[in-house]
């Protein structure tokens, strides 16, 4: 039964199960054939034991919808449906990583692993993420950030690709700490959007909420995970030299969003300066089936002006797993892998 | 003229199909772990264990080496936890499973491989059985891909 | 008359000046006055939310035990021991306080050949232990870590965001399918009785501890929790552990939580992957980094090796029986 999936009516008004389409696990399962019962249409938002709008729950991002508006879609912030639908062709009929390049083996190393591993989501109609300024694409850079930018300029951004290797021009794999992020297993990197949806980075979290605290895990694959609080009591932030991957997070409610400020990041996010950045988001349960979760990026030292992205997202059926813990680092063989075989590379060559 | 910093970012075209192939920037450098001069296949895996772990399962099989002697090689998978979502568990894959890896051996020429591909004897993908393949969403939209129309 | 009259006044405006005293000259950070503290509550259940942190050495040992050094070696006279060379240079801090321990009659009953397996486990901590690796701590492990921790609870869930390594765990309310995996927190279900939590604990992997001194178990451990209000400030925390494969009957430990009472008391980062890289990769460095270091009266010098063939690749030496 649990490896398959059937839609059932919630008791609880406003919980809306979800269902997958059936994909047959091992022998011994059955393809489900019939079609899942209808569902009653988005209720009104729920609210929380204790009045508040209910936040909680586990929340996906259902469709896949480009960070930034391409310039062929300049003035266009929606597709059409008949665009979608051949996106949605195209993705259906595209093997992806399960084709393999009979020519290049280092090509079909990299191919791995098979499509099996990988996440589709359905084609938005939207054209961007970000949805102020209202062109959709990120606002220019002030002076001093195009500067910083450069190479002369550029600082170590946290957990940066590659390069930087103590004592000058070195390898990724020399050190563990120079390979990519995805291999250090360091978790979730702020502010956890969707933007690897292939290994559904970003794309699923848990909201716990109660009436002076939130907490958010962030599952993000394979890359670690994250776990965040947000404090409602009034409190100030953090001391400014108290730093957090994560940020320090304060939130309050204003009507039907909670409107939650985190500052004291340890690290920018695509470069700006971790003292004068700050990321501001708002959460509001949009009705019983959608959680609607806007961040605007502040950083005057960096952009002009501050920027908005708009993260729609889907409730799941509370009584299933949908979100998984994501230890990282505790199996990471990844690592201890990629150093050896590097270093038996090296001892091959001398 | 504005400049762009491209940190950790996909820019994806407008309308264009979605390709499932990830950024390699974004992931595991797997050619710096495995040796793609160093090509295996085993047509005869038996399994003996599997690990659902992050950042990558590993499923423990056992193959005949050319001296006919068992040997217990790690082969490395994917991240477990889309399976999950689509009812895979950890008790999906049983030990005494008769499986066909395909992968490369990793550069320190330790029994570890990549299972570049893993099927079953029957040639279908190992965690999707015996189906078809289908659009292999992973959630659906509540109140619009579960109404009925 | 007069005299009763006139010390009945001092006594009035002594009162008086004593209460002006008390209102308009007290220190601005006075602590909070020491009183009991009703129960917040939240959907009718006592509100956990807060920052908790345990206070015993329970991480060190979960037994009572007498100071002892982390790493130690056989001492100049007959039973002395003195610090061992990785941790010479450190002088007490080198040293393991002592206290007493949180076990109920103080016996952990392992089967025989567990019983071996953990005075091994003590020999080799530093090579075993797996908090030494940041690996998440498991359960109950977390619970009396020294580092705090932070509660969030709501009608249908309590979640725990756990200092060290930004652990978590979420202990389930509501009605759930079984779990499909093991995780290091192992995977939580929880009810009420009373205002009394109780949560049952499974899907353990076979990668923790129980504490610095090599206390394991297998990947069949079940816990059993029992978190019981004592004023708004301190839970009573139990745990009945069974682990059929490693002991031969269920035991159980006990102690109180506290609530950290500091204006804005908050978690701060602990994130240690980065911290171990150099312990746990440094010997598959290309270059070696950590060499040497001179001090007063010590010089160390530092000699790092790959472990042959596929034992570089070992992960998960802790000492405990592996899953099936």
């Amino acid at each position: 039964m649990r490896h398959r999936y059937l839609a059932s009516i919630a008791s609880l008004a406003g919980v809306v199960v979800l269902v997958s389409l059936a994909v047959a696990s091992m022998a011994g399962q059955t393809t489900s054939t019939s079609k899942p019962p209808a569902l009653p249409k988005p209720g009104p938002a729920p609210k929380t034991a204790w009045g508040e709008p209910d936040l909680q729950g586990t929340w996906f991002v259902m469709e896949a919808v480009p960070f930034e508006r391409t310039a062929a879609n300049a003035n266009k912030p929606l597709l059409t449906d008949e665009e979608v639908e051949a996106a949605d062709k195209a993705k259906a009929v595209n093997v992806g990583r399960n084709a393999r390049n009979p020519n290049s083996a280092t090509q079909d190393v990299e191919g791995a692993y098979n499509a099996v591993f990988n996440s589709i989501l359905r084609t938005s109609k939207r054209t961007s993420m970000i949805i102020d300024p209202p062109d959709g694409r990120i606002p220019p850079l002030t002076a001093e950030a195009q500067q910083r930018s450069t190479p002369q300029g550029r600082g170590g951004a946290r957990g940066g690709a590659g390069g930087g290797a103590r004592g000058g021009r070195g390898n990724a794999n020399d050190n563990p700490e120079t390979t990519a992020q995805s291999p250090r297993c360091l978790g979730v990197q702020m502010p956890f959007l969707p933007l690897n949806t292939a290994f559904a980075q970003g794309t699923v979290m848990e909201i716990i909420q109660g009436p002076k605290s939130v907490g958010i895990y962030m599952e993000d694959d394979h890359a670690g995970g994250g776990n965040r609080v947000i404090f409602l009591d009034g409190r100030p932030h953090a001391p400014s030299n108290l730093k957090s991957v994560l940020g320090d997070s304060r939130g309050k409610w204003e009507g039907n969003t909670l409107v939650v400020e985190t500052t004291n990041f340890a690290q920018g996010f695509r470069g700006s300066n971790p003292d004068t950045y700050r990321m501001i988001e708002r959460y509001t349960r949009v009705d019983s089936h959608n959680l609607r979760r806007d961040i605007t990026f502040d950083d005057p030292q960096t952009w002009t002006r501050p920027w908005t992205v708009r993260i729609e997202m889907g409730k799941v059926d509370d009584s299933r797993h949908m979100i998984f813990d994501s230890a990282c680092h505790e199996g990471n063989y990844g690592m201890t892998g990629i150093l050896i075989g590097a270093r038996k590379e090296e001892a091959a060559t001398k | 003229m504005r400049t762009r910093l491209i940190v950790g970012a996909i820019v994806i075209a407008g309308a264009a199909s979605l390709l499932i192939q990830a950024p390699l920037w974004a992931h595991h450098a797997f050619s710096a772990e495995f040796d793609a001069n160093k090509p295996v296949h085993f047509p005869d895996a038996t399994v003996t264990r599997v690990q659902l772990i992050n950042p990558h399962s590993w499923i423990y099989v056992d193959v005949k080496g050319a001296d006919g002697k068992v040997e217990n090689w790690a082969i490395e998978a994917g991240s477990p936890n889309i399976l999950m979502r689509r009812g895979i568990t950890k008790d999906t894959v049983k030990a005494g499973q008769k499986i066909v890896v395909d992968g490369y051996q990793s550069k320190d020429g330790s029994r570890r491989a990549n299972g570049r591909d893993l099927t079953l004897p029957d040639g279908t993908k190992l965690f999707l059985g015996g189906s078809g393949t289908g659009a292999p969403y992973e959630v659906q939209r509540p109140g619009i891909d579960t109404e009925e129309k | 008359m007069r005299y009763w009259r006139k010390s009945y006044t001092i006594a009035l405006m002594t009162g008086a000046a004593a209460t002006v005293l008390f209102l308009f000259v007290r220190p601005q950070n006075a602590a909070p006055p020491v009183q009991q503290t009703a129960l917040t509550r939240v959907a009718g259940k006592p509100d956990f939310s807060g920052i908790w942190q345990a206070n015993n050495t329970a991480n060190w040992d979960l037994q009572t035990h007498a100071a002892r050094p982390m790493i130690g070696q056989p001492g100049l006279t007959p039973n002395s021991v003195v610090l061992a060379a990785p941790v010479v240079g450190l002088g007490t801090i080198g040293w393991v306080p002592g206290g007493l321990g949180i076990v109920e009659g103080n016996d952990i009953p392992y089967l025989p050949w567990a019983a071996q397996r953990k005075k091994e486990n003590l020999e080799h901590w530093m090579d075993r232990d797996p908090e030494i690796k940041c690996f998440q701590p498991g359960v109950p492990r977390a619970m009396y870590m020294p580092y705090p921790f932070q509660i969030i609870q709501s009608a249908t869930k309590v979640m725990m965001v756990f200092e060290f390594a930004n652990a978590q765990r979420t202990i389930h309310l509501n009605k759930m399918e079984p779990y499909p995996n093991v995780a290091f927190m192992g995977y939580s279900v929880g009810r009420w009785e009373g205002d009394t939590l109780v949560v049952d604990v499974k899907d353990f992997t076979d990668a923790t501890w129980f504490d610095r001194s090599g206390n394991f178990h297998s990947d069949a451990l079940h816990v059993i929790e029992r978190y019981t209000p004592m004023g708004r400030d301190v839970i009573r925390y139990e745990a009945t552990i069974e682990d059929p494969q490693v002991f031969s009957r269920p035991w159980k430990i006990s102690m109180p939580l506290y609530r950290r009472l500091e204006p804005n008391a908050q978690l701060t980062d602990f994130r240690c992957v980065e911290m171990v890289e150099e312990t746990m990769y440094g010997h598959l460095r290309k270059e070696q980094l950590v060499k040497r270091w001179v001090g007063t009266t010590m010089t160390v010098d530092v000699t790092r090796t790959i472990p042959p063939g596929e034992a570089v690749h070992e992960r998960y030496i802790s000492g405990n029986p592996p899953a099936k």
